[in-house]
């Protein structure tokens, strides 16, 4: 008589289970970014919104962001299996099943864009809306299995939320809107390739055409630094428009320099390559790191500027 | 009638899903996190029809305020070529409202 083979315990979801399905850590980056919109637009404009409204299209963004996180883990849940980093999430580790996911996603989708619309208008709920959209279909269902320059374009869904905070106060996105919008666009790509230098034997495995992947990691390096260089230069824009003061060409500058000392080094490097020293691996790891401390920093002087009446403009037009 | 003493046409109803006492816990959880996010969902949309209606209160008696307000320190704009002096009222009409006084009729005494 031979023993029957162990059934693997059968896990059920908890309540953190379901809150990893929402990603928090992208959640509080794009909150952080809605909310320097929000106060932005207040400084620049001196429209006001009523505080509740406020606190609730701020909750809006991270239901918004939560849903496509979701959406995302849901059609991505088969890769996820495969990798390493990501095998862990709910889906895979079967705390969550599929169809739950989607649902979640798709309810909290509607919520997050009615919500928004009645806090504040009927332009920042679109926003939102197509914000979804483009990061639960556009990326993650079309490009980011089709093209490496998945999270160059992919890019542009974390990048909505200052604007959609400036459009929730004022009904309208200027020019200030969108060059917060420029910021994290271009910034996305040296944060992200960062991480991918990293992992690009797991995206290889599981059939993702990350840059690293189909390019090889030197060409990688060097568009991070690219990349950088058109930040570092977007990220002064502010200061030409009056949209930022001195605190933040002060604050931005210093870490714009930085950044490119960090984007020099790793092009110098052989991070990414088969056979790289642990040095140069961990300095793509400091890369990334440091590039989440930048988006903080560079938003949060706007906010400190205009939240703390300390905004004292260079220049403006 | 049928053995399972059903009548022709009559379905037994299924019987229900077993679940053992983890997922049980674990469903009852969920139905309550759900229902929490309901009640959350509805005090939001009640907030801010409130926060909204408050607000448009606000404005429209702060419309009407203003209205009065400008219609009291605020003189209307005078028609072309025609001087303040010209606007000014006649001497001898008063810009004081009219008080009528009240005319007390005595009533006589009827005769004895």
């Amino acid at each position: 008589m031979t023993d029957a083979p162990a059934t693997p315990e059968k896990r059920y979801g908890t309540a953190g289970d379901y809150v990893q399905l929402l990603k928090p850590r992208i959640m509080m980056l794009v909150v952080f970014t809605a909310v320097a919109g929000l106060i932005a637009a207040t400084g620049v404009t001196g429209q006001t919104m009523h505080p509740m409204m406020a606190a609730i299209a701020v909750l809006a963004v991270a239901l918004g962001s939560g849903a496509a996180g979701a959406i995302n883990m849901w059609y991505d849940s088969d890769i996820d299996q495969v990798m390493t980093r990501t095998s862990t999430r709910p889906i895979p580790s079967g705390a969550v099943p599929r169809e739950e996911a989607i649902a979640m996603g798709m309810i909290m989708s509607g919520v997050s864009v009615l919500l928004m619309w009645l806090a504040s208008n009927w332009l920042a709920a679109g926003l939102l809306a197509f914000s979804i959209f483009y990061y639960g279909v556009i990326y993650t269902m079309w490009l980011k299995r089709s093209t490496p320059q998945n999270i160059v374009i992919g890019g542009g869904a974390g990048a909505f939320p200052p604007v959609i905070g400036w459009a929730a106060v004022t009904g309208n996105t200027p020019l200030d809107a969108w060059i917060l919008f420029a910021i994290t666009f271009f910034w996305t790509p040296p944060h992200f390739w960062a991480l991918s230098l990293l992992a690009h034997s797991e995206y290889e495995k599981a059939g993702v055409p990350m840059l690293p992947v189909t390019h090889g990691a030197k060409a990688t390096r060097l568009q991070m630094l690219l990349y950088t260089i058109v930040l570092a230069a977007i990220s002064m824009a502010p200061l030409a428009t009056g949209l930022g003061g001195w605190i933040y060409g002060v604050v931005t500058g210093v870490l714009n320099l930085a950044f490119l000392y960090y984007a020099v080094r790793v092009w110098r490097s052989h991070a990414g390559d088969a056979g790289a020293p642990g040095a140069d691996q961990k300095l793509a790891r400091s890369m990334f790191l440091f590039s989440i401390l930048y988006l903080f920093l560079v938003f949060a002087a706007l906010i400190v500027e205009h939240a703390a009446g300390l905004h004292f403009p260079v220049g403006g037009f | 009638m049928s053995d399972d003493g059903l009548k022709p046409g009559e379905e037994r109803f299924p019987e229900q899903a077993h679940l053992d006492p983890a997922a049980r816990a674990a469903q009852k959880r969920r139905n309550l996190w759900l229902g929490l996010a309901l009640l959350g969902f509805v005090f939001l949309v009640g907030l801010t029809t409130f926060v909204r209606l408050s607000s448009s209160e606000d404005n429209q008696s702060n419309f009407y305020y203003n209205m009065n307000q400008t219609g009291q320190q605020q003189a209307p704009e005078l028609p072309p070529g025609m001087s303040p002096e010209q606007a000014e009222p006649p001497a001898n009409l008063s810009t004081e409202p009219v008080v009528h006084e009240e005319v007390v009729v005595e009533e006589e005494a009827p005769e004895q």
